[in-house]
């Protein structure tokens, strides 16, 4: 009986260390891997874009939603690329930045391009049925805020406009760093 | 001693619902006779490699594009930004190596043990096919990193399947996915290598594992069959413990080699290129042999021989009828494995040692290629010669450029005064460096920045060959000045301050309510194509220069068309950003043997070359953005009428009453009604100088590098002698190497 178990005791010991070997190796391998794997959360966030300019504000008729595009320049993994957003652009009557509306055509609830609807004057999100009004406040369907408001100046008569993109599918207007 | 009757319990629910008792048993508690052994974690250790290779495969495969434009700046990144990125490259190229080595030895291995003998004769030979797998693999893999070492190895690689009779071009127009090397080839390299050959590769390997474990680990032969029974144990611990121990060992040893040891990274991949191909050191045996076949024999080299190679390799179970498995009792096998080895090892060998290369390639090691700085300063006129071999073709080897004029009707005259006084030097550098594609390739990474200035200069110098100092060419009528630069070039000296880049003029409507807006529709529509000439010829309202002092009527019509093209915004004139280029590197007379020459004497326009283009990007800027107010020679007499308050900068008042920091905010922010601020489109470096620009406007110093029409004959007489000594300066260099 004594014998047989220390050969149990030896077989046991064995085997834990044979697993712990493995599991060292395995990890050896694997921290580096991950951390390879993991590298877009250590990117540091690029602080927020600059404004870019999207236009005249005597090119956009009084009253009436635009949709205008911005370009802007972002790294892209190994190369700058250049891309494009859209925005809604208002002018209302009267001078100055409070005359003017922008907001990000992407939809709160989950990340679709809200359209303007002429007809219902309304904003209207193809994907899962959000509405918002003609000023861009919540007006029914899922999503959970309103229309997203951007960041813009007016300078020389001509709109400024920072693009940024916010966190969706929640109640509060979070800024996601890019 | 079953251990899953240890603790039947536990293993209850996954047993009932995995069947995990038969897959342990048969993966971990299969008997090996004779008990664990060292040797045996041979075999254990290539699957562990080639494991390793698939993980840090897919990691690379994440950051990879595969295409002749993207493969280089991709690995570049994954080398230079990645976190780890440059660690796990390494591990997958010298795991590669390793893997390589460790598939010889264990060949090596197999066949002094008999392993490949009665029953496991398929064991070996799929092992042999998963030895030309992994060959496979280490070629395709080679060339994904497309830089010059991958570019010609592939190319000597693709060369020998088009040897192969019958359907060797086929073969070769299959691998490389068209007539020549491009794209194509490297998606299908990059298929190849990370579907194709690994899934093979797994498959051969199940096939392989199924058979070694079905005949079990081939026993020493020196214990018989009893012994063998009696020293049996199971794989799982004591075996598997073995193996751990050979891979942590080998693991820790290639992290330490990748840690130390980078995996090279050439310059980009240029056909263009002279280049020195050699193959990754585990070909160089091939490599060698290849020189021995010459002629109608080089397909018994780059075919027959391997082909043989393969065939009795794959057939050698079949072709060694002798039982035994003693080494000792097979002289014949063990004399033919001998003599491979050591032709193998030796031609290796001596293929590295006694190679020898005209030049070393240039190394790149994790960074951008910089171009071969050649020594001396001005490379010692070599200048001519790189001209000759880089901008001829087009350019002509007079600079006019007229051969190809027909053709490509913007290629600058490099004689004509006009062009040499719309550029500053440093936007010819900038042009060089940068080209202007399609039609002006980019030379940052073909010449080096001295080159560059070099190259400048001797455009310049292209003005006097044809002007002949002494007999000015007869100057035309005024309106030449502009007549012979490109409407882009005349809008920008001309028109772009007040009319911006985008023909709106909103910059200055503040100051110049009048200022029209060319991408407005009504605009364009109310004004006739006459009227608009009349405009540009005769000036209008306060502010509108008239250029009939400049233009001639055609020169006014295309101006018209060009204006014509703001329409609607489709029109966005570039603007140069005058830029400073990196601060050039001093001048070291390195490596080229021959007399330390006298003439380090340093040429004008490089030695305080960063002073210079700031001068120059100060003057481009006045030029832009303030002559058109403050006149050439910073008076601004022309504009006085009109804007009674404009500054003297030549007058001892505003330079005595304004400091530095007041004009340079004069600068940026604009002052009055009518100076535009000039934010974002000039620096705060640029600013700078331009203020140090504007105080040499004070009385040491009088006109700015454009000249007003009038005094044009001077400016003429003034450059030519500036490029007289130039032009010397350059003959004195270029004596010695010049044929």
């Amino acid at each position: 009986m004594a014998t047989t178990d220390t050969g149990n005791h030896r077989r046991t010991f064995l085997s834990f260390f044979a697993k712990m070997l493995m599991t060292f190796i395995g990890l050896l391998v694997a921290i580096p891997a991950v951390r390879y794997f993991l590298a877009p959360l250590r990117r540091k966030s690029g602080g927020d874009a600059s404004f870019v300019d999207v236009g005249s504000l005597a090119d956009i008729p009084v009253g009436e939603w635009r949709l205008l595009t911005l370009e802007m320049v972002h790294e892209d993994g190994w190369r700058k690329s250049r891309v494009r957003h859209a925005i809604w652009v208002r002018r209302q009557p009267g001078e100055g930045p409070s005359a003017v509306t922008v907001f990000s055509t992407i939809c709160p609830h989950l990340g679709c391009p809200i359209n303007w609807q002429t007809d219902q004057a309304r904003f209207f999100c193809p994907c899962h049925g959000g509405i918002f009004d003609a000023n861009g406040r919540h007006a029914g369907g899922p999503p959970p805020r309103s229309m997203d408001p951007l960041d813009f100046e007016v300078r020389a008569n001509r709109l400024w406009v920072r693009w940024r993109d916010f966190k969706i599918g929640v109640a509060e207007q979070v800024p996601v760093n890019l | 001693m079953e251990t899953a009757q240890d603790k039947p319990s536990s293993a209850g629910f996954w047993e009932q619902r995995t069947g995990w008792r038969m897959i342990k048993q048969v993966l971990f508690l299969e008997p090996l006779p004779g008990g664990s052994r060292w040797a045996a974690a041979f075999g254990s250790l290539l699957l562990f490699v080639f494991l390793l290779q698939v993980v840090t495969g897919i990691l690379l495969a994440m950051n990879y594009a595969p295409s002749v434009e993207t493969a280089w700046p991709c690995v570049r990144y994954i080398q230079d930004e990645v976190p780890l990125g440059s660690f796990i490259r390494a591990l997958h190229h010298w795991g590669s190596s390793a893997m390589v080595i460790l598939l010889l030895v264990h060949l090596l291995q197999v066949f002094i043990w008999g392993a490949y003998k009665k029953p496991r004769e398929f064991t070996w030979m799929v092992g042999v096919l998963l030895l030309f797998c992994t060959l496979g693999l280490a070629f395709t893999g080679y060339l994904l990193p497309w830089d010059q070492k991958a570019y010609w190895a592939t190319k000597v690689g693709l060369g020998i399947a088009s040897t192969t009779p019958g359907i060797g071009d086929d073969l070769r127009s299959v691998l490389q996915g068209g007539p020549q090397m491009g794209n194509l080839t490297l998606t299908r390299f990059f298929t190849i290598h990370t579907f194709l050959l690994p899934g093979l590769l797994i498959l051969l390997v199940a096939i392989h594992l199924y058979f070694f474990r079905l005949h079990g680990v081939t026993p020493p032969w020196w214990e018989s069959a009893a012994q063998l029974k009696a020293e049996e144990e199971p794989f799982w611990p004591k075996q598997l413990l073995k193996d751990g121990v050979v891979w942590l060992v080998f693991l820790v040893g290639l992290g330490l080699w990748c840690y130390y040891q980078p995996a090279p990274l050439e310059a980009q991949a240029d056909p263009s290129q002279p280049y020195e191909a050699r193959p990754e050191w585990y070909f160089m045996f091939f490599f060698q042999l290849l020189r021995y076949f010459e002629g109608p024999y080089e397909i018994v080299g780059t075919f027959v021989l391997p082909l043989m190679i393969f065939l009795v390799l794959f057939f050698w179970p079949f072709l060694d009828r002798n039982p035994h498995r003693d080494p000792r009792r097979r002289p014949i096998a063990m004399g033919l494995v001998t003599l491979g080895t050591v032709s193998l090892i030796g031609l290796t060998v001596f293929a590295i040692t006694t190679d020898v290369r005209m030049t070393e390639p240039a190394q790149v090691v994790a960074q951008a290629p910089t171009p071969l700085e050649p020594a001396g300063p001005i490379q010692r006129a070599d200048v001519a010669n790189v001209y000759n071999a880089n901008c001829a073709a087009c350019h002509g080897v007079d600079g006019t450029g007229q051969q190809i004029r027909a053709g490509m009707p913007t290629i600058p005259d490099f004689t004509s005064l006009a062009w040499q006084m719309s550029q500053t030097d440093l936007e010819i550098i900038h042009r060089i460096q940068d080209g202007n594609e399609p039609l002006m390739p980019a030379y940052r990474n073909k010449l080096s920045q001295q080159q560059m200035v070099a190259q400048a200069i001797y455009i310049r110098a292209f003005a006097i060959e044809l002007g002949k100092p002494g007999a000015p060419k007869p100057v035309q009528p005024s309106p030449a000045v502009a007549a012979q630069m490109s409407p882009t070039q005349v809008y920008r000296a001309y028109c772009l301050a007040c009319h911006d880049a985008d023909g709106r003029g909103n910059t200055i409507r503040k100051a110049m309510p009048d200022v029209p807006d060319f991408t407005s529709s009504p605009w364009q529509g109310t004004r006739s194509d006459t009227e608009v000439k009349h405009a540009i010829l005769e000036g209008k309202g306060k502010f509108m220069f008239p250029m009939k002092d400049k233009l001639g009527e055609p020169d006014a019509e295309q101006m018209v068309a060009y204006v014509r093209a703001f329409r609607e915004g489709k029109q966005i004139v570039k603007l140069e950003s005058p830029l400073l280029p990196a601060p050039i590197a001093p001048v070291q007379p390195a490596v080229v043997p021959g007399p330390k020459p006298t003439l380090t004497k340093p040429l004008p326009s490089v030695p305080s070359a960063e002073t210079a283009a700031r001068l120059r990007v100060a003057s481009g800027l006045y030029r832009q953005y303030c002559l058109i107010c403050h006149g050439a020679d910073g008076k601004g007499s022309e504009m006085k009428a009109a804007m009674p308050t404009i500054p003297d900068f030549t007058g001892p008042a505003w330079q005595d009453s304004v400091t530095n920091p007041q004009a340079a905010i004069s600068v940026l922010d604009g002052k009055g009604a009518l100076m535009p601020s000039f934010r974002g489109r000039v620096s705060d470096e640029q600013n700078q100088d331009l203020v140090a620009y504007l105080r040499a406007f004070g009385p040491a110093r009088a006109v700015v590098a454009e000249s007003a029409p009038g005094d044009f004959e001077r400016r003429y007489r003034d450059l030519q002698e500036q490029w007289d000594e130039l032009q010397k300066q350059l003959r004195d260099l270029s004596k010695p190497p010049r044929k």
